[in-house]
């Protein structure tokens, strides 16, 4: 049991199979049997019914017959010519006698063979054409019986083993004294006279006495043996009827004769029957069961089909292809499945580009970087003489010129990404002061810091491009240029703010600037760099906006969170 | 799941079984009482049983359910079976052979014990007579003139008759037997058991019938003179035209009764009590004697032609059975 559950379970076709044939094979076979035993009930009792009328009609014959019997008997042992007839020997009075009872019995010898016996049981006048001897025993049987009730007509059955008959007797008193008997004798022609056409021939029928023992039966009830068979199951406690008998028989009293009346018909279900009837149910439940094992193969491959295909993709998208697409044109549950997948895949494939997008571009901006280094040291070490060689001719700006170019340098080369604001501004300063000596002192710059944000932490080298762009492009062609860095904190963002009075830009080129397009930034790269960096580091909502200046020229912010935590080291050649 | 599933089949099936049988119910009207049956092991021929049994069933209202048999058959039967779960009573088989299994009878004594012929009555009242049965010398009328046919059992040895006696192996027949040991004990102060059982078998000429039917169709036939049987056999084959006479040797003859017994712890025995009284009762025992050939074991019933009987010793008879039969069979081989 447990094994074939376990079998059953672990295929979804075999358990969808066990469901549909017993979805579809029990209500089948319990309504087939059902149907069955009620058929046969009720055709057993169509049956009944019509062998209890026939047995009616029969029972009401033989009623008829014996009462009719009876009278006859009565009004023979009631004749004085017969009488006188048993006791004179003179053969005169015995033919008178022997007249008598055949005026007696006419209309009845058809059916009954008569005989007068003597006191002493022996046969005086018989009917009967064959010279049997009719004697019988008065102190045994029937005439002991008859003897005792004078006033009855006794019925007994009579047999030697090969045939049987019925005998009816009545004592023929005078005064109280036995004088002799009336007797007739049923045997079987007589009886087949007497039931003639009150049943139906194709029936057998059978007579038993007290005991149950044969005293008529129709050829095919004595072929059966049946009154012995009925007898001996009466005897042993078997039950009367039994499945196994051929024919199925009622049974029933003839009234207060003594005797029953068996009827044996065949039986309701022949074996040709039930065969053709359990031949009907077998193909009809063997075409259920093919049904059940096409629609199973069907609906587990209707069922099953969408679910290997997702779990297929799934395996695609575990190995990390992306790109799979599950079709499916059902719009049930399965499809609904589908379709999420597909939805799920194509998210994940965006989120996936977004990512790779992101990695690009900061490699973009390493390798940037990265050609942007050359050997630092031979610079130092030039930009160190350069400074000595002003110093020595007494040009005090090379000087300056070469010492904050190698302090900028320096720094910019340094591996340290974060740096404080402080020294981030102080970058700025020696920017500022080699870009004054190029423009010759053209424009001024401040700044503005408040003391508490010197320590905040910022990506290095972020507010250095802004500046430079504003030198460059905002400052252009400007006599009395101003530039002015503001740093303060609002809704704990740090703003740092780089604004000019320059010429300002064009709508256009603000638009341009906030689209963080790269294409688009190709002159302003400094401008990207630091959107960029400030993105990637903190998210979307910071970086850095252009905006026209409040007394014209341009204004651009930084947008960053406080961060005053972090402990930077100090990078060495920018504090030094 | 499964569990309901089950039972709801099961539940099916079962009321499917309910529709089935109400409609056998009825039948079980005709089951009889235990006290209406009685179960009779019987060795008699059916023409012997078969009207006494109906007649006792008709007077009774007992159902008896007849088990027929050979004696010693039956007997064994008896013996072998689980005390109470066979038959009621044994009705047949010689008193010698009832004498024998007498431990598996349950003793009993009929009221009507003072009627009944007390020579051969059981000492334990283990069995009951029921008839008895003569041994008698027949001869076929047509071949043997009346004035010729042997009068005594001597005869019997007489050259006179060698080679056409008809006799039945004692070894097979019980009834043989009985007239073997008859012959013996008559003729056992003249001759020795062994001069008889030579000289007998010697007038014989090993030509021996297997059974007792056999040994009489021998002399109807007229293939043999004269023979030795039960007198109701041959009183039988006469009454149906038979050409053959009977002979009640001068010295008498022994008649040992059959009988019957109630087996010990029957399942019906006051039927079988009552079937006992019923056999020896007036009217049975006339019937014996009217219709069945056969003679009563009452004594108040006088039958017109009386024999001269002489004693059968069971005793002796069954004291030398092994013995004569032997020799019966060394001198027939």
């Amino acid at each position: 049991m447990g094994r074939a559950e376990s079998m059953i379970k672990r295929s979804f076709k075999r358990e969808l199979f066990v469901c549909f044939v017993l979805v579809a094979m029990l209500p089948l076979l319990i309504s087939d049997f059902s149907l069955l035993g009620v058929f046969k009930a009720k055709l057993s009792r169509d049956y009944e019914k019509d062998a209890m009328e026939q047995m009616k009609n029969i029972e009401e014959n033989i009623v008829d017959f014996l009462n009719r019997m009876d009278m006859t008997l009565a009004s023979l042992a009631g004749n004085d010519t017969i009488l006188t007839g048993i006791t004179e020997t003179d053969s005169w009075l015995r033919s008178k006698a022997y007249k008598q009872l055949y005026e007696e019995t006419q209309g009845y010898r058809d059916y009954a063979q008569f005989n007068i016996l003597n006191a002493e049981g022996q046969c005086m006048f018989t009917t009967s054409s064959a010279n049997q001897k009719a004697d019988l025993p008065p102190y045994w049987g029937i005439l002991k019986v008859a003897y005792a009730h004078p006033d009855d007509m006794i019925i007994r059955r009579a047999g030697d083993g090969t045939t049987s008959s019925l005998q009816l007797a009545r004592a023929i008193t005078v005064d109280e004294e036995c004088q002799g008997f009336v007797m007739a004798s049923l045997g079987g022609e007589h009886f087949e006279s007497i039931l003639h056409s009150s049943y139906d021939n194709k029936n057998g029928i059978a007579i038993l006495d007290r005991f149950w023992e044969d005293v008529y039966s129709t050829k095919t009830t004595r072929d059966e043996n049946l009154g012995r068979t009925l007898r001996q199951r009466r005897m042993s406690g078997e039950k009367i009827k039994q499945t196994t008998d051929g024919i199925s028989f009622y049974i029933m009293p003839i009234e207060d004769s003594g005797l029953y009346l068996v009827m044996g018909k065949d039986a309701v279900f022949t074996d040709d029957i039930t065969k053709t009837l359990m031949g009907v149910i077998l193909s009809i439940a063997l075409l259920c069961m093919l049904l059940c094992l096409f629609m199973t193969t069907f609906m587990s491959e209707y069922l099953t089909t969408p679910i290997k295909r997702l779990t297929k993709a799934m395996s695609c998208v575990q190995s990390g292809n992306l790109d799979v697409h599950v079709d499916s044109k059902r719009k049930d549950e399965l499809g609904q499945l589908s379709a999420d997948f597909n939805k799920m895949t194509g998210e994940l494939k965006s989120y996936m580009e977004l990512q790779v997008r992101h990695q690009q571009e900061l490699s973009d901006s390493n390798i940037a970087m990265m050609q942007a280094q050359l050997n630092p040291h031979f610079l130092y070490n030039t930009l160190d003489t350069m400074k000595w060689v002003g110093k020595v001719n007494h040009i005090p700006e090379i000087a300056v010129l070469s010492s904050d170019l190698a302090k900028i340098l320096r720094m910019s080369i340094s591996e340290e990404k974060f740096v404080r604001l402080s020294e981030e501004i102080r970058f700025v300063n020696y920017y500022m002061e080699i870009q004054q000596i190029r423009f010759n002192g053209s424009f001024s710059f401040d700044v503005e810091v408040p003391m508490e944000l010197e320590d905040c932490i910022v990506p290095k080298l972020i507010i250095q491009p802004i500046v430079e762009n504003a030198i460059i492009h905002g400052l252009k062609e400007q006599e009395e240029g101003h530039i002015f860095l503001n740093v303060y904190t609002r809704q704990n963002k740090l703003y740092i703010e780089v604004a000019d009075n320059g010429a300002g830009m064009s709508e256009e080129m603000v638009r341009l600037l906030n689209s963080r397009d790269r294409e688009a930034l190709k002159g302003h790269i400094g401008f990207y760099n630091v959107a960029t960096i400030l993105r990637l580091h903190y998210g979307e909502e910071y970086g850095v906006y252009a905006e026209p200046g409040n007394r014209g020229g341009t204004k651009v912010v930084l947008i960053l969170p406080v961060d005053l935590d972090k402990e930077v080291p100090d990078a060495e050649g920018i504090s030094g | 799941m499964k569990k309901i599933v089950c039972r709801i089949i099961a539940g099916l099936m079962f009321a499917m079984g309910i529709c089935g049988c109400a409609a056998d119910e009825e039948s079980e009207d005709y089951r009889l009482d235990e006290g209406q049956k009685l179960i009779v092991y019987t060795s008699h021929k059916k023409e012997i049983y078969e009207p006494i049994i109906k007649e006792f069933e008709e007077r009774s209202g007992i159902w008896v359910e007849i088990i027929p048999g050979g004696t010693n058959e039956l007997l064994e039967k008896i013996k072998f079976e689980e005390s109470g779960s066979g038959g009621d009573i044994m009705f047949g088989g010689g008193i010698d052979s009832l004498e024998v299994y007498s431990g598996e009878f349950q003793p009993y004594r009929p009221a009507q014990y003072e009627h009944l012929d007390h020579t051969y009555a059981s000492e334990s009242d283990a069995y009951t007579v029921f008839s008895r049965l003569p041994v008698v010398l027949i001869y076929n009328k047509k071949l043997v003139i009346s004035a010729g046919a042997p009068r005594s059992w001597e005869e019997l040895l007489n050259s006179r008759w060698k080679g056409h006696i008809a006799y039945a192996d004692p070894v097979k027949s019980g009834s043989s037997y009985t007239s073997l040991q008859t012959l013996i004990q008559v003729l056992n102060n003249q001759y020795s058991q062994e001069e008889i059982l030579r000289n007998f078998s010697n007038n014989l000429e090993h030509d021996i019938a297997s059974g007792s039917e056999e040994a009489i169709e021998n002399v109807v036939t007229g293939k043999k003179l004269i023979g030795v049987t039960y007198e109701e056999a041959a009183l039988k084959r006469i009454a149906a035209g038979a050409d053959i006479g009977v002979i009640y040797p001068e010295q008498g003859t022994t008649a040992v009764p059959d009988g019957c017994a109630i087996i010990r712890d029957a399942p019906h025995q006051e039927n079988a009590c009552l079937f006992v009284e019923f056999i020896v009762g007036e009217d049975v025992q006339r019937l014996l004697e009217d219709q069945l050939y056969r003679r009563s074991v009452r004594v108040d019933l006088t039958r017109a032609e009386a024999i001269r009987e002489i004693p059968y010793d069971l005793d002796y008879s069954g004291e030398h059975r092994e013995e004569v039969l032997a020799l019966w069979e060394e001198l027939n081989p």
